[in-house]
């Protein structure tokens, strides 16, 4: 009977487990198998997760791979001041925070205070050594519970205002926005990779119940053509410049004659590439390739060199410079002095207007219009940075009886100072047009070479070379006594150049008696060249605003700061 | 006469009924099923081997990368302010600070070496490649 209750039991307590299981089965089946997309999307939600990996940004580097710019991990702190409430002593986490963080303890006090809220930034972007600091701080006081230590990654640009124009900015979205960064983002940017897998209850990673994971790839590192040292010593110039003319601002570009790579490139004002968001939207324009501007007597010895090329000069042909004043098309043409008869040489040396325009005159428009085509006026140099302007330079179809006189002494043609660069250093590289370039190389991550920029200075022949070394020789005396370039001299070396001082042209039409830009292009050593420079300082002011008396200077201190870092010979390399 | 062991037939099991010791004994688990059993314990058992082993290499991972991440931040974060500190702006600085003026080389106090290959077989020996110059007490270019 006993054994009988026993049988029943133990049957009654099997088909209950029986029933169970098979409850269980059925449900287990049914989820499996059923229409509970419901139900799964919140178990992924809730379980499986997708990240985005991103990849390092590539490096800009200069030409002897110093770093200009790279990614760095910063943190942004952040308290839960519910948390710190309930769990933690907020005056002495206030305490302990203002001892690190660039925020007034105040604030601090008022955030930690506002309990209501689970989340609030105190800095954001603060460098990993300091975040280091205070996060040990924290731990070895205890009060770590409720301060919150959250990783982003954040371009940083170790040199701050030195070479802003060039290195340009990414944005917070991780974008390349300006110079460089924007112009190779589709080297430096890296290739995001992908991580699917399972959280735990604590909503932390299961690493073995990853399901996928792509690897992020670096970017390549761009390498520059310029050197961190001599824009270091160019930027100084410039600011001294600024100052001491009280000016505007002022740019420079430093190329090498044979090879057009661009050793420095510098625009003043500038601004702190860290902090890019501060500046002020004008700061952000490169004026070397963003600022057309009438050139001035700069653009006179590319004007001669054509009629030199044309054989429609000579160098010791007396000109008449008719005393200063000229009306040409009924309109009168003034020289700054006023010379009455100079040989053509002369004129370039002096810097007469009348005598240059009479030169520029003994071409047809046509073929002066073609040898400012040649010289590259009118159209981007094709340099590796966002935001070059092409400057103007009107079809002859579109002169007047007057443009081609004025064009001589570089009125009614506006450029930049990077294609003014360029179309002189024509003279400086055997009548050779070289394009100018900026970014030398760039090299994946395992060193490959992706891309190698392979200088042709010899391709596009404006000049005869016994028309170049005759300019060369003729633009030396301008910087000789008696010329207006003289104080870009320095050293033992040979300059050869020309001044330019370009009234700015005012917004109702006219020129500016007051506003004006002064500027010196030239190379050196003269027979031999190896650096082509431009300086332009926008609106110095003073008794004395010439390119002469401002631009030369300047190009002086670049040239000799160059000629030192650079260590080149007087006669040249 | 022998006297029949009574116990012979006084032993002998009536018909229908068992003797339970050998009822018990006769419980026996079919071998498949036991050997089924055994190979799901056996599997159970690497499952779960395997499993913590899995999770604790999981844990060595999670370490590791985040040690190896650790570790590109400190690099990221060294070139940051070795950048910064050989910048030329910080150069300048530390010359003032320790009161050093420096200048550039005069150009005739400077070598250029323009054979390379001719200054590969001759390392070391200057006066091959540049020329004293007594006045100056430099090297002149050739």
């Amino acid at each position: 009977m006993k054994i009988q209750a026993l049988w029943i039991r133990v049957g009654v307590v099997g088909l209950m487990f029986t029933l169970l299981f098979a409850g269980l089965t059925l449900r287990i089946v049914d989820l499996q198998l059923g229409d509970h997309s419901h139900l799964r999307e919140s178990y992924k939600r809730k379980v499986v997760f997708e990240t985005h990996l991103q990849g390092i940004r590539g490096r800009v580097v200069d030409r002897n791979g110093r770093v200009l710019a790279l990614d760095e991990v910063r943190k942004h702190i952040a308290v839960d001041p519910k948390f710190v409430s309930r769990h933690n002593n907020p005056e002495r986490v206030k305490t302990a925070l203002s001892r690190y963080l660039n925020v007034e303890p105040a604030i601090i006090g008022t955030r930690l205070a506002d309990t209501g809220r689970r989340f609030s930034y105190l800095e954001k972007y603060v460098d990993d050594h300091r975040a280091s600091e205070l996060d040990s701080f924290l731990r070895e006081n205890e009060l770590k519970k409720g301060v919150v230590f959250e990783k982003v990654n954040t371009r940083t640009y170790p040199h701050e205002n030195l070479l802003s124009h060039v290195i340009g900015f990414q944005n917070r979205e991780g974008v390349g926005s300006a110079g460089i960064e924007l112009e190779m983002d589709r080297f430096l940017k890296g290739k995001g990779g992908l991580r699917v897998g399972k959280k735990d209850g604590h909503r932390k990673e299961m690493v073995n119940r990853r399901s996928l994971q792509i690897d992020p790839e670096a970017g390549a590192d761009v390498v520059l053509t310029v050197d961190q040292y001599l824009q270091y010593g160019v930027e100084e110039a410039l600011e001294k410049a600024v100052s001491l003319y009280n000016a505007k601002g002022a740019w420079a570009v430093v190329m090498d004659s044979r090879t057009g790579a661009v050793l420095a490139l510098a625009s003043k004002p500038d601004y702190n590439l860290n902090e890019f968001y501060r500046a002020d939207p004008e700061l952000l324009r490169n004026q070397t390739i963003g600022a057309t501007y009438e050139p001035g007597s700069i653009i006179k010895p590319l004007v001669f060199a054509a009629a030199l090329n044309e054989g429609l000069v000579v160098p010791d042909e007396i000109i008449d410079c008719e005393n200063g004043a000229w009306i040409y098309n009924r309109r009168f043409i003034h020289d700054y002095h006023p010379y009455s008869e100079l040989t053509a040489a002369d004129v370039l040396k002096k810097s007469s207007n009348i005598g240059t325009a009479k030169i520029g005159l003994r071409m047809n428009e046509n073929l002066f219009y073609s040898y400012l085509e040649k010289f590259g006026f009118g159209r981007k140099t094709g340099i590796e940075l966002p935001g070059e302007e092409t400057g103007i330079s009107r079809d002859p179809r579109r002169w007047d009886s007057l443009t081609q006189s004025r064009i001589s002494f570089g009125h009614a043609i506006t450029v930049t100072a990077l294609q003014m660069v360029a179309a002189i250093n024509v003279i400086a590289n055997d009548g050779f047009l070289v394009q100018p370039y900026i970014v030398s190389e760039v090299r994946d991550p395992s060193g490959a070479l992706l891309y190698q920029r392979k200088p042709d200075p010899r391709s596009r022949r404006v000049l005869r070379p016994e028309v170049a070394r005759k300019m060369c020789t003729l633009m030396a005396r301008i910087t000789e006594q008696g010329g207006t370039g003289r104080r870009a001299r320095f050293g033992d070396y040979s300059v050869a150049g020309k001044t330019g001082t370009a009234e700015k042209i005012l917004p109702g039409g006219g020129y500016s008696d007051d506003q004006n830009i002064a500027s010196f292009v030239g190379f050196f050593p003269a027979d031999n060249p190896a650096l082509t420079i431009v300086v332009s300082v926008d609106e110095p002011k003073g008794d004395k605003r010439t390119g002469g008396s401002v631009g030369a200077p300047v190009f002086a201190d670049i040239a000799s700061y160059a000629a030192g870092y650079l260590a080149i010979p007087t006669e040249g390399f | 006469m022998k006297k029949k062991s009574p116990s012979r037939k006084t032993k002998r099991r009536t018909p229908g009924k068992r003797n339970k010791k050998l009822q018990a004994e006769g419980f026996r688990m079919p071998a498949t099923v036991s050997l089924l059993g055994v190979l799901l314990f056996a599997i159970a058992l690497f499952y779960v081997l395997f499993s913590s082993r899995t999770e604790a290499l999981a844990r060595q991972i999670k370490i590791e990368e985040q040690a190896l991440e650790d570790l590109r931040r400190q690099v990221a974060g060294e070139e940051v302010r070795w950048n910064g500190l050989i910048g030329p702006r910080n150069l300048n600085l530390a010359l003032k600070a320790h009161g050093l003026e420096m200048n550039w080389p005069r150009p005739d106090q400077v070598l250029h070496i323009r054979d390379m290959a001719l200054w590969e077989s001759n390392a070391g020996e200057l006066n091959v490649l540049g020329q004293v110059d007594r006045e100056t007490r430099g090297y002149r270019l050739q």
